[in-house]
């Protein structure tokens, strides 16, 4: 406590505006909150139960096989040896397209209508690193999503006895998983990701992202099968492309069943992921360095 | 200007125009601001919030230069941090929590104590850090509040308000403008937009005043007023003898029009403002009329707006 000295200058201790006057982070620093940030945002953390919905959903649309394949392996492992191949090249697709539908409009466009992006934009977080840290956010979900479920198959399945052999058979089967996983989820998140840059409406931008990830599939297939065309059609359907180079990065033998992409060449495969990833991720990345923050 | 004459130059705008495809929303506007509160004042429209959105960054001119701290804000990310804005809409965040909404901010801004900051932002727009509601929940006047703690946590060097005083109460109000001064004196650019006239003339003299896209005037709003030449400036007169006051006033040609209230008062309308000013105490006291009110009618603030945006 002060000494009260009668007589002496005064003083206010206390003026209302006390500003912080500390050292700053880097400005790297933004990219990982807004990362962060979104990640709890499409996970619903901290909010209602509603918000909740369209992860807890699509988690469990991907999950619900392999938590049923574990539970029948630890079940009926004593009856024998379980086929892993057929497991193995298990990717969830269906909750892959359903949070890219459902979760990439809600991070993105709601954003634009809400006067968020202004906020952010306002800060220190270019476009581009905006644009980063939200698409970073979506495909770290979808990897997940992907990964969990075959890391989960591999462990159960190996403890019974019908995994992976060795050590280093069990780390293959989990670089080819994690391979796998990013194949699956990199071309849909730069799809949702440029949709949403260039749709303003959030509803829109559901619907077109739905069309754009499932439309293709039914026409190249149709075209493949009805009409004869050449298995290189395919390269004009996204989301397979995507399906296929994960279920190649297991390198169990294609099927080569009719109207689907197995009898594609795997470079072609590839080079069209690639393709598709950088030509969206172009997209979204012009269309936001163009945006004017209207709100 | 307003400010940067005797400060340090701290905002640049040089003939910047701003189009959205046919619609022009700044145009031609050129401007420098220093250090302290200036208010950019202007009708629904006049291109206010498009003029905050290229001083934060947000928005690119179509032509001319701002220069913010002598940088681009379009271009110089490091820039922002030393930047605070708060916009004018309301549905920001609305499911978060206060402390989480701040702390947001920064953590964007890249303070590496977050919490003091989230804190002592909190406090200093009069919010309890502690409070668990939703922003969804809160009165307009508290997401304002919000708002400016949000603009406020990464301490800023230049702060940018749009409407920041809608839907307070007079209490609320007063401590935000006693806020904005504080932050001001300290060396901090504020500039306040508002189209509530009531509102500007408290936050200070300092004035842009903006009209359909164009700068209409910049400065202390009373000298616009006296640089005003072709508009009479109006006094109302209360004594004890206003037809020999009104005569004299004509007689000396210190006015152009007279109007008598009787029987104390009358209106008085004058090409030169100082000289009626020096000459109205010895008329009065010549024609042994008792001055005991003068009063000038049109000096305030409303009136530089209604001449300058309605040209009446």
């Amino acid at each position: 406590m002060s000494d009260w000295a009668g007589g002496q200058q005064a003083q206010i201790f206390e003026g209302g505006f006390r500003p912080y006057t500390g050292p700053r982070l880097p400005s790297q620093q933004s990219f990982r909150s807004l990362y962060t940030y979104s990640l709890g945002r499409l996970l619903g953390r901290k909010r209602r139960f509603r918000s909740k919905l369209i992860g807890l959903a699509s988690f469990f649309v991907a999950w619900i096989r392999p938590v049923v394949l574990i539970f029948l392996a630890t079940l009926f492992s004593e009856f024998g040896e379980l086929d892993f191949d057929t497991v193995r090249e298990y990717y969830p697709e269906a909750g892959v397209v359903l949070f890219c539908v459902l979760a990439t409009p809600l991070l993105l466009n709601t954003d634009r209508s809400s006067g968020l992006l202004s906020l952010y934009l306002a800060s220190p977080l270019s476009r581009r690193r905006y644009l980063n840290a939200q698409a970073s956010s979506v495909f770290t979900l979808l990897f997940a999503m992907a990964l969990v479920p075959l890391l989960a198959l591999g462990i159960v399945y190996t403890a019974v006895g019908s995994g992976p052999g060795h050590a280093g058979d069990f780390v293959i089967f989990c670089l080819r998983s994690g391979a796998g996983a990013i194949s699956l989820a990199l071309v849909p998140t730069a799809l949702a990701v440029a949709i949403c840059s260039l749709v303003r409406r959030a509803g829109l931008a559901i619907v077109v992202t739905a069309l754009c990830l499932l439309v293709p599939a039914g026409i190249t297939g149709l075209l493949m099968v009805e009409a004869g065309v050449a298995v290189e059609i395919g390269v004009l359907d996204p989301m397979r492309l995507s399906q296929s180079l994960a279920k190649r990065s297991q390198a169990l033998p294609m099927n080569d069943t009719s109207g689907t992409l197995d009898g594609m060449a795997t470079w072609l495969v590839v080079l069209a992921n690639l393709a598709w990833a950088a030509l969206l991720s172009g997209v979204a990345h012009w269309r936001y360095g163009r945006l004017e923050v209207e709100r | 200007m307003s400010g940067a004459e005797t400060r340090e130059v701290m905002i640049a705008v040089e003939r910047v125009s701003k189009r959205f495809g046919d619609l022009v929303a700044v145009s031609d506007v050129s401007f420098r601001l220093g250090a302290g509160v200036t208010a950019l004042l202007g009708p629904n429209g006049a291109g206010k919030s498009t003029m905050l959105r290229m001083l934060s960054g947000l928005a690119a001119p179509s032509e001319g230069t701002v220069r913010v701290l002598g940088q681009n804000p379009r271009q110089d990310i490091e820039l922002r941090r030393r930047i605070g804005l708060v916009p004018q809409q309301e549905s920001l965040f609305e499911h978060m929590r206060l402390r989480e909404f701040v702390r947001l901010a920064a953590d964007l801004s890249g303070t590496p104590n977050p919490d003091t900051a989230t804190e002592q932002a909190i406090g200093t727009v009069g919010l309890d850090p502690g409070d668990r509601r939703r922003l969804n929940t809160y009165s307009k006047g508290m997401r304002q509040r919000a708002k400016l703690a949000y603009a406020i946590v990464c301490a800023p060097d230049l702060l940018f308000l749009d409407e920041p005083l809608t839907g307070l109460d007079p209490t609320q109000r007063n401590l935000m403008i006693d806020l904005f001064h504080r932050i001001g004196a300290s060396g901090r650019c504020v500039l306040v937009s508002s189209h509530v006239l009531d509102e500007v003339q408290r936050l200070g003299t300092d004035v842009l005043v903006m009209g359909k896209g164009r700068l209409l005037a910049e400065g202390d709003f009373r000298r616009i007023r006296d640089l005003m030449d072709d508009r009479p400036s109006r006094f109302r007169i209360t004594t004890d003898a206003p037809r020999a006051l009104a005569a004299g006033l004509i007689a000396e040609g210190l006015a152009v029009g007279v109007e008598i209230h009787e029987p104390s008062a009358l209106t008085v309308a004058t090409a030169s403002a100082g000289r009626f000013a020096a000459a109205i105490a010895p008329l009065a006291r010549d024609r042994r009329a008792s001055l005991r009110e003068l009063r000038p009618l049109d000096a305030d603030l409303e009136s530089v707006f209604r001449y300058l945006v309605e040209g009446s």
